[in-house]
């Protein structure tokens, strides 16, 4: 929604002669770490752009959010050129799909911006929008947010606390992660992918120990207690060895290590984890986390099991991924994915300050899962996706 | 000068007949103004839109929001910051161009059709 004023100028030409109008945004509710109750908003530019086939029509334009049947999220609304005493009115057009809980019916929202929405229905071919108001209810509508509201999907997980053999050089060849700590983490996880409607849930818990053959020779030295990866030769070989050792089949099989050595690092790398696609055809699928990584790169790493960034069975360039200047999250819009390529947990030397907080505080990486499906983004359109793989059947 | 209060329609258009040069348009709450836009009526040219200055009146124009740095606080100074790097990231999003304004550029094809959706 927006306001467009075209004037007319009866006696010259005129070349300027329009104004769009769009006094507010959505935004993140909060700043900091992940919750479940305070999603991302989709608010890559204002169209709608592609839509899932189960979604309907729209005519909204504006930004779009994910809500579970049955919760409460809250979404902030930020007011870009309008005064701060003149109150905003939020309604819902189809209530029976998305209903306002805050503000009251009535109310105005209150200064702080937030607005609670709560999902009820998940249905085909409809959706709800949400309306702002100037004015009173009956006010004239200055913004909409479209919501989608998703039955929870639950994906089973099995995880392994693996130990590797040949560690007589000192690094921990098991990880260092108790079961505490992996439930806390998927904890997190869980808050991330919330939005979406998807929960992943710790089925089964394993300790093995397991020695990897693929590339003996990789493996030795400091290297032994490691999964070893090579850029330069079939990199991931040891990876996709780890997701057939006794892996729990219908379930996602992540193996929590205590290192990924990249070989071509002559430092050993920091490579924060490796996710492969559940899809038919490309072999074992699953997670290898190492100690070094965090809960923002096991939700990403997920995202690749549910196949995000991978298209017809074969690896193609994540978001942010350029033929030149890989390794660089080098704009706003793709700092705020989940699915980036380069994984640094800090920003990069040298880049504008301003970089360095897209939502969840300095130096934080985004965590937004893309329900817009842009043309001329590859890679977007995530929600739509992950959820296709997640409804399974999970091979 | 003022022109009367009118509403928009369900397209959310308003369409306005003025004399001078430039129009302040206010969005009015219990007969108080709660915004201000001014909209340009203007023989004179924009800025030209290879230029950053350029750049932040074009997307004005087409709703983008720039913050509220400058002379009249409306983002549009020829300054670069983060605003005017996602008010292009939108803009290229909403118009199927490559996504790919990093620190505040807009390459040659955004540039054009900056240009052709304002119409100068």
């Amino acid at each position: 929604m927006a306001i467009q004023v075209k004037a007319f100028k009866k006696t010259k030409e005129v070349k300027v002669h329009s104004q769009i109008i769009v006094p507010i945004r959505f935004m993140r509710a909060c700043t900091g770490p992940p919750q479940k109750d305070c999603p991302d908003v989709d608010a890559r530019g204002f169209e709608m752009a592609t839509r899932p086939k189960t979604w309907g029509v729209t005519e909204v334009r504006g930004a779009m959010v994910g809500i579970t049947v049955g919760d409460t999220i809250k979404v902030r609304l930020s007011r870009e050129d309008i005064d701060n005493h003149c109150p905003f009115y939020i309604t819902s057009d189809k209530p029976n799909l998305v209903q306002v809980i805050s503000p009251s019916p009535g109310a105005p929202v209150g200064a702080d911006g937030i607005i609670q929405l709560k999902g009820i229905r998940d249905v085909r071919d409809d959706t709800a929008i949400i309306k702002v108001h100037l004015g009173s209810p009956e006010g004239p509508v200055i913004g909409e947010l479209e919501p989608h509201t998703f039955n929870l999907i639950k994906v089973n997980v099995c995880v392994h606390r693996v130990t590797l053999q040949g560690a007589n050089h000192g690094i921990p060849a098991m990880t260092g992660r108790s079961d505490d700590d992996i439930t806390a983490m998927f904890g997190v996880v869980n808050a991330i992918w919330r939005p979406c409607g998807i929960e992943f849930v710790i089925k089964e818990r394993r300790t093995p120990t397991f020695t990897l053959t693929s590339t003996t020779a990789l493996i030795t030295g400091p290297r032994q207690g490691c999964v070893v990866i090579d850029n330069s030769n079939n990199w991931a070989v040891q990876h996709t060895e780890l997701m057939g050792k006794n892996p729990k089949r219908h379930m996602v099989n992540v193996y929590f290590v205590n290192r990924i050595w990249d070989i071509t690092d002559p430092n050993g790398g920091e490579t924060l984890g490796i996710g492969t696609s559940m899809i038919a055809g490309y072999g074992n699928y699953g997670v290898t986390l190492p100690d070094g990584a965090d809960e923002n790169d096991l939700a990403h790493e997920l995202g690749h099991v549910l196949n995000l960034d991978f298209h017809g069975g074969g690896v193609v360039a994540h978001a942010d991924d350029n033929a030149t200047t890989r390794h660089f999250r080098q704009d706003i819009m793709t700092r705020r994915r989940l699915m980036h390529s380069y994984n640094p947990h800090a920003v990069e030397t040298g880049e504008p300050p301003y970089r360095e907080d897209v939502g969840y505080g300095p130096d934080l990486r985004g965590c937004l899962l893309t329900l817009k499906d842009l043309p001329n983004d590859d890679t977007d359109g995530e929600v739509a996706e992950a959820r296709r793989r997640a409804r399974g059947p999970i091979p | 000068m003022t022109t009367p209060e009118k509403e928009t329609g369900e397209d959310g258009r308003i369409e306005i007949h003025i004399q001078g040069e430039q129009a302040t348009l206010q969005l009015l709450w219990e007969g108080r103004a709660v915004a201000e836009y001014i909209v340009t009526i203007s023989n004179a040219d924009l800025e030209p839109e290879t230029a950053l200055l350029g750049q932040q009146q074009r997307l004005r124009i087409l709703g983008y929001q720039l913050g509220h740095m400058g002379n009249d606080q409306n983002g549009v100074d020829g300054n670069k910051r983060w605003e005017t790097e996602r008010a292009i990231l939108d803009f290229q999003a909403d118009h199927g161009l490559t996504i790919n304004c990093i620190n505040g550029e807009a390459d040659q094809p955004t540039q054009a059709r900056l240009k052709t959706e304002v119409g100068w």
